[in-house]
């Protein structure tokens, strides 16, 4: 321990450089808030004491958790891999971004691909489920069981004999709803019309 | 946060441009990596040179990690690649069982443990190192050496430590500082730094 005289500044100085070096320790544990840890990492990157706490603690690390880990330390590879750093060039942001960026963009599409796909698909059997289910009641209406048979040309829709009405009825009430039930419905028609 | 997330802004920082937070990637992960070539690669010098050969490769190809596996995993991927290389350059093949099992192994970690392959060199030298860090933990008070040793050799979080010890989470990051300092301080001439020293 130092006897020297201390001062409020160098006390204070102290106090501030243990509690950055404190923090230094959380931070490396992952046990610092996010927002805090930015401005303490500026430090560590600027400041050469800092960077050297850092590696002592990685060492001390690998030392408790591995003594064959801490026997492979070699302070001239560290030297040499930081001079081979010094001939490569600084990565650039924009490369750091890209892959970011495209996954954002691709993201998008996939929206819009999703999108798109129910305007297109979806909606239309929507409404024509709406329409079609209630074609059974007109059948009913201006066919009913009983009369004369007759072929009966709906709007836009082929004629077929009312006499397999019972039938068509009996195999819907089989079917029931499925999770798909507007498909069911125009598929349903779809056979019937080939009649 | 999380250890993994520490790694990360590092990584964002050399993406950004800043040398010096891969030169702390490289101190923090250096050893981990030199040990796992040691079970692939005899020779010392082969092993330096292939280990900074896979440091440089991963720099390189930092424009391109997401993050979606933890620094150190897509670290150890190229370090075990460019140890095949290594080999192939000399016109050999990998050790195949050697390989194969590094590359079923996710953790890094669970490789640096196997010491089949040790030599009387390394073994006296990890002989040396567990004596020393065994002298520095007997040292420490009991609390600063149940907090390092519940963080280091347990894995818990802070909040873990603080409930087994029945105290305040800043009283836990206080002694792991405390025990980390003065464990670093047993080890310095172990590991030839000193206060001029780069790393």
């Amino acid at each position: 321990m130092s006897s020297g005289p201390t001062t409020p500044s160098t006390t204070t100085a102290q106090a501030r450089s243990d509690d950055d070096a404190e923090r230094l320790s959380a931070w490396l544990d992952g046990e610092l808030e996010t927002a805090s840890a930015d401005p303490l990492l500026d430090g560590l990157l600027h400041r050469p004491e800092q960077r050297q706490r850092y590696a002592r603690w990685c060492a001390v690390g690998d030392a408790l958790r591995s003594q064959e880990v801490l026997a492979g330390h070699s302070p001239a590879l560290c030297a040499r891999i930081s001079a081979a750093l010094h001939d490569e060039p600084a990565l650039l942001a924009p490369a750091a971004l890209r892959p970011g960026i495209k996954r954002h963009l691709a993201s998008g599409f996939a929206v819009a691909a999703a999108a798109a796909v129910l305007v297109l698909i979806a909606v239309p059997q929507m409404r024509g489920a709406g329409g079609l289910t209630q074609a059974p009641a007109i059948a009913a209406r201006t066919a009913p069981l009983g009369e004369a048979p007759a072929a009966v040309a709906l709007a836009g829709r082929p004629a077929r004999d009312p006499r397999l009405d019972p039938y068509l009825q009996a195999h819907r009430d089989f079917m029931g709803e499925g999770v798909m039930p507007a498909a069911a419905v125009y598929l349903r028609s779809g056979g019937e019309g080939e009649r | 946060m999380s250890e993994r997330d520490a790694d990360l802004q590092l990584v964002r920082r050399v993406q950004l441009g800043d040398k010096r937070a891969f030169e702390l990637l490289v101190a923090k992960y250096q050893r981990r990596i030199s040990r796992l070539l040691s079970r692939m690669i005899r020779d010392p010098a082969d092993i330096e040179d292939v280990a900074q050969e896979a440091f440089i490769k991963a720099y390189r190809a930092l424009p391109n990690f997401r993050g979606e596996s933890a620094f150190y995993t897509w670290l150890y991927r190229i370090a075990i690649n460019t140890a095949k290389n290594h080999f192939a350059a000399q016109g050999r093949r990998a050790p195949t069982v050697v390989a194969n099992d590094f590359e079923e192994q996710e953790n890094g970690e669970d490789a640096a443990r196997m010491s089949d392959t040790a030599t009387p060199d390394s073994l006296c030298q990890s002989k040396q190192v567990g004596l020393a860090v065994n002298r520095a933990i007997d040292q420490l008070p009991p609390d600063l050496r149940t907090a390092i040793v519940l963080r280091e050799l347990e894995g818990l979080s802070y909040d873990e430590i603080a409930a087994a010890m029945n105290c305040p989470v800043g009283t836990v990051r206080s002694r792991i500082f405390r025990a980390r300092e003065a464990i670093a301080q047993e080890l310095r001439p172990l590991l030839g730094t000193s206060e001029d020293e780069r790393w």
